[in-house]
């Protein structure tokens, strides 16, 4: 029984390493390999030619800035709407029930849909490619909410309300007790929510297509080559955007272990 | 008040660096913003050209590398907001009359050495409402194939048939349900004295009843095929022939795929000779641009004739000029250059998007339906006999 | 008042929601509602445009198929991945952070390296034929197979995300009531099926429910594997209207009938809310 479920495991790891591994090889084989027939599992060339090809063609470091930027700013503010949302969903169900519906409804329409109007919106008030992003990240929250919320919601649950109140005895205020007892409690929570929003925010590419024109962050850029047939320079800014994802993913792994998603579920 | 407690003053210093550096970042020097549908391989060139301008007038351009259809949103958001970024905007033949309420009209006066020296058919179809395109560079289709295959390219209908039957599921079109696979089936109505204009003349039963004789021999995803999907099939090997732009020739080469295996040919000719279908990129100015006056410039230096040379002799690209001479692109081009003197603008009529859907229902219809050609044109034509 | 007073903190969130989200799904409604021709509003010319279309029948059809398959195989196996590592298996601390790594790839680059695996002359028919099998066409438009590739590659992509959820919730349930099962001589089938299951049950309804939601908006996995016909969904054909046709009232159309049918299909979820 433990053989098979390991042999099960190890096959689906080794698939779930195989697009990872495609990339890695297409970003560091010349193009033209990419095509050969029958494809090639292990690179038999490397060279940094797309590297080099990718550095003249386009805006890769402000891309890069840009992207690191955006994917902050969407965290923070994020963090900031989501974190009294969330602390209050946890202790009144009654405020519960009603931000779960309305985080449903972040849901219901398809990205193009909302993609002209918010365009629309961030010109008129000004935010439309700015060198900042600051349309995009505003716009990236809409997508980042309802995951923050569901894992800070977890995080509170897992606070007895009773030591907020007991802080409250001693004389803290409601705000108070919340500060100093029940945010540090949630630090794993919020550790595992801002990774979670930096993803969505890092590869989102709907979006940055529409809201920033000039100042472009790297998945609009990863998407041209690719709509323009360039594996091999789509894959090597795809591995440049890995870096910091599997970063991610490394540091969430003990939050992880710790069970910090567990009251996203319940 | 409790918002206020832990609303992180990360977020609240972020939030006032952003609106400081937006407001000095207004103040920098003008700069122009152009969209152009250019591939990654040409867009060193393409600046190149483009900083002999920036000299010349000190002004600040930045090209932005898009896709037709990305450009086409921008522009319509920027439109919907009735202010915007972009000073100059490229699209295709084809999507000239959606964007042409975002685009303002140029005045005669102000373009009339380009007037002069442009081909009149193709300043014909930036013509929507008054002058608001020019073009930037035409396009045509040609046969792209793989030389290491196939050797010689099929001359006539019957080569191109055996091609398929020698070849099985190696042929392909560009199937899919938009404007690409109307360009891939006008040809053949043409070639086969078809005016294009009518669903079921006799040259448009002709190119049908072929249609239907390829058929079993073509690419199983021909259904879903664009331009970029059946250029990176080709690039695998997976087929042998198919119609496209040049651009592909471009991509192909920067892919170290071209001049060999890949080339070009002219189409194969029909009952009544070669056709082929006209497009290319058309240059027009927002009505939000921002700098109005100096996208006007940067449009008189992109279709100068020192400059649509250049484009011609370094990318390959067929200038709209009459006095431009077609690059020599050896053998890639060769197909492309072949069929200059064969190309057609579609159709012109008010309802052309609506004929051009039928065309592309009819051959989806005979193709991957295999249903009857007569019976799906005449079916089509009296369909849209009863809409007009 | 003290009513109003517990809802203060939830305000930032409230008021983004109304500046972000309100006004832009209000704007995708006028627009459905206007006539793309005329510019009269109300009409109801959009929809009757899109109702007289065949693609978009086989659109809606698509987007109740595809998201349920969705949300079946990757909750499924979400679940069976979690239970498995959250067992003592050897290394599975590396396992764990492996399983998670197609989260990590962007979408569209996900997608890409996904046409390159299931082109008729890609990586999965190289792996048949050096297995001696014969080439499969993957992604055929029209045939059963292209479906559940179509839902594999999704698969693929997506099932980190629903193993993060249920493995935290796995995590949560105190080993001693495991403990106390195996004691009264139940066997690991039974311990899951009379005892994990149902306490897993709060986790799995969520799971199902934003899964769900995003599985109706399913948009770039089948438009950038099989195009805009070859499997359509109700985005894939808004896309296909603004796109190819520069129709922009049709595809607000299309996008309001996804909002609604998403309504309609997570109604009995939506009532009870992603909490118990």
């Amino acid at each position: 029984m433990r053989r098979i479920a390991l042999l099960v495991v190890l096959a689906v790891a080794a698939a779930d390493l195989l697009p990872l591994g495609l990339v890695l090889k297409q970003a560091f084989t010349p193009e033209r390999e990419s095509f050969a027939w029958p494809p090639t599992w292990l690179p038999r060339t490397l060279t940094l030619e797309n590297v080099r090809t990718l550095r003249e063609a386009v805006e890769i470091e402000g891309g890069l800035g840009l992207s690191a930027l955006v994917a902050a700013l969407t965290v923070a503010a994020t963090l900031a709407i989501a974190l009294p949302a969330a602390w209050v969903a946890a202790r009144r169900p009654a405020v519960d029930r009603g931000l779960d519906r309305a985080l449903v409804f972040a849901r219901l329409f398809p990205t193009i849909a909302l993609a002209i109007p918010l365009a629309a919106l961030s010109i008129r008030v000004g935010l439309y490619n700015s060198p900042l992003g600051t349309g995009l990240w505003l716009a990236h929250t809409l997508l980042a909410l309802p995951v923050a919320f569901l894992v800070l919601r977890g995080g509170f649950r897992s606070v007895p309300a009773e030591l907020e109140e007991a802080a409250r005895l001693d004389g803290a205020s409601t705000a108070g007790a919340f500060w100093r007892v029940s945010l540090p409690l949630v630090r794993p929570s919020l550790a595992a929510a801002s990774m979670l929003v930096f993803l969505v925010s890092w590869d989102e590419f709907g979006f940055s297509l529409l809201l920033q024109v000039t100042n472009r962050p790297l998945p609009p850029l990863v998407y041209y080559l690719t709509a323009f047939g360039h594996p091999g320079l789509a894959s090597a800014v795809a591995a440049l955007m890995l870096v910091p994802a599997v970063g991610v993913l490394l540091v969430l792994e003990p939050a992880l272990r710790a069970g910090v998603f567990a009251g996203s579920g319940r | 008040m409790l918002c206020d407690l832990v609303w992180p003053m990360r977020a609240r210093t972020a939030v006032a660096i952003a609106a400081s550096l937006l407001v000095c970042c207004r103040r920098e020097r003008p700069s122009l913003t152009a969209a152009v549908a250019l591939l990654p391989s040409e867009l060193p060139v393409y600046r190149a050209v483009v900083a002999d301008f920036e000299r010349a007038s000190g002004l600040r351009v930045v090209v932005v590398p898009q896709q037709y259809a990305d450009i086409r949103r921008a522009l319509a958001a920027e439109a919907v907001a009735g202010s915007g970024t972009l000073d100059l905007v490229e699209l295709d033949v084809y999507a000239l009359a959606s964007a042409a309420p975002h685009v303002c009209p140029f005045e005669p006066a102000e373009v009339k050495s380009e007037l002069d020296a442009l081909s009149a058919d193709a300043v014909r179809a930036g013509t929507i409402d008054g002058l608001r395109f020019l073009p930037h560079r035409l396009g045509w289709q040609a046969v792209v194939y793989d030389h290491a295959v196939l050797g010689r390219p099929p001359d006539d209908w019957p080569e191109l048939l055996a091609v398929a039957r020698a070849h099985p599921g190696k042929v392909a079109f560009k199937g899919s349900l938009y404007e690409g696979l109307t360009c891939d089936v006008l040809p053949f109505v043409w070639a086969a004295g078809g005016s294009g204009d009518v669903l079921d003349d006799a040259g448009a039963l002709a190119a049908f009843r072929f249609f239907a004789e390829l058929a079993p021999y073509l690419h199983p995803e021909s259904a879903t095929f664009r331009e970029p999907t059946v250029a990176e099939a080709m690039a695998r090997g997976e087929i042998v022939l198919h119609l496209n732009w040049p651009f592909v020739m471009s991509l192909y080469a920067s892919q170290g795929l071209s001049p060999e295996p890949v080339r070009s040919a002219p189409l194969p000719r029909g009952p009544r000779g070669r056709a082929t279908v006209l497009g290319g990129g058309y240059l027009g100015i927002p009505c939000n641009a921002p700098h109005r006056a100096a996208a006007l410039r940067l449009v008189h230096h992109l279709l100068a004739h020192d400059v649509q040379t250049e484009l011609a002799r370094r990318l390959g690209w067929f200038s709209p000029r009459g006095d431009v001479a077609v690059a020599d692109g050896g053998e890639a081009l060769a197909g492309f250059a072949a069929m200059r003197s064969e190309v057609r603008p579609r159709p012109a009529r008010p309802d052309y998007a609506a004929l051009s859907r039928r065309w592309q229902e009819a051959f989806r219809a005979v193709v991957f339906e295999h249903r009857n050609p007569d019976a799906v044109l005449h079916a089509a034509a009296s369909d849209a006999a009863r809409d007009r | 008042m003290p009513r109003l007073r517990a809802w203060a903190p939830a305000a930032p969130l409230l008021l983004y929601l109304a500046a972000f989200l309100v006004q832009p799904s209000l704007y995708a409604v006028k627009l459905s509602f206007t006539d793309t021709l005329t510019g009269h509003f109300p009409s109801l010319a959009n929809f009757r445009l899109v109702t007289g279309d065949g693609l978009f029948w086989r659109a809606l059809a698509g987007n109740v198929l595809l998201p349920a398959a969705i949300v079946a195989v990757e909750v499924a196996g979400g679940l069976a991945l979690a239970v498995l590592l959250a067992a003592r298996l050897p290394g599975r601390r590396l396992l764990r952070a492996i399983v998670v790594v197609p989260f990590a790839l962007p979408e569209v680059v996900f997608l890409t390296v996904m046409r390159y695996v299931f082109a008729p002359r890609g990586y999965a028919n190289a792996a048949l034929a050096a297995a001696g099998f014969a080439p499969v066409d993957w992604l055929v438009p029209g045939r059963v197979l292209t479906f559940f590739t179509v839902v594999a590659v999704d698969a693929w992509h997506v099932t980190p995300v629903v193993f993060l959820m249920l493995l935290a919730a796995l995590a949560s349930i105190p080993d001693e009531i495991a403990e106390a099962a195996r004691l009264d001589g139940a066997g690991a089938l039974r311990r899951f099926a009379f005892i994990t299951l149902p306490l897993l049950r709060p986790a799995l309804l969520s799971a199902v429910l934003l899964r769900g939601l995003d599985a109706l908006r399913v948009f770039a996995t089948p438009l950038m594997l099989t195009g805009a016909e070859g499997l359509p969904v109700l985005s894939t054909y808004a896309y296909h209207q603004w796109s190819d046709y520069g129709n922009d009232g049709a595809a607000a159309a299309a996008s309001s009938l996804l909002a609604l049918l998403s309504v309609v299909l997570t109604l009995p979820l939506l009532r009870r809310g992603t909490a118990p």
